[in-house]
């Protein structure tokens, strides 16, 4: 197998620049909004749904007693949001059929 | 009551309406292409690591026996692939954020 390589954002402005050819600038901004977008409104609680690929949402999570693993000492954990990602079926079924 | 869900084609309508010199057809095909890739990168092994969001990864599932509950039947269940999400740390502290407007 090839070796395993990170997808950053630089992949995707190089993307962009062959579907639209803008300038390398406009082409990161582009992208820069998109993922902007999406966070944006998760910020407003809305689950973002991208179909073919998969759903992001935001989640509340409670409050909660956790314990320092070193110190054994009691802390609470604030309640705070967190964003989960959900994948379409045909993103799993598409990971699936590749070295099955 | 305001709609809950934020899907791909108002995403696109959103760049759309930043970007009025492109052509819309043009900003749907790239919006596209950009979620295909990162799906046809990821069914390749790659990592997803979009700074300032978060990181896509698949993971494999080892083979198990699972039991129905209902028969007690063993069932084999196979490998499988699956996707595992990060959230990024500034995302993670963008989210908690209140919003300013």
């Amino acid at each position: 197998m090839s070796k395993v390589e990170n997808i950053t954002r630089q992949k995707l402005y190089d993307l962009v620049f062959q579907e639209l050819g803008l300038s390398k600038i406009s082409c990161s901004a582009f992208v820069d909004t998109l993922f902007d977008s999406i966070i944006v409104n998760l910020k407003k609680g809305k689950k973002v749904k991208i179909a073919l690929f998969g759903t992001f949402s935001k989640k509340s999570k409670k409050s909660r007693v956790g314990r320092n693993p070193k110190t054994k000492e009691e802390k609470t954990i604030s309640s705070r949001n967190v964003v989960t990602f959900k994948a379409s079926k045909l993103l799993i079924k598409k990971i699936n059929r590749f070295n099955a | 009551m305001e709609k809950k869900t934020f899907v791909k084609k108002e995403l696109i309508q959103e760049l759309q309406s930043k970007y009025p010199k492109i052509l819309n057809a043009d900003i749907e095909k790239t919006v596209e292409s950009i979620f295909k890739y990162l799906s046809n990168q990821l069914a390749s092994g790659h990592n997803v690591e979009i700074r300032g969001f978060g990181m896509l990864k698949t993971k494999t599932t080892k083979p198990r026996t699972a039991r129905n509950p209902k028969s007690g039947e063993s069932v084999e269940v196979p490998a499988k692939r699956k996707i595992s999400w990060k959230s990024s740390k500034l995302l993670n502290i963008n989210i908690n954020e209140k919003i300013n407007n």
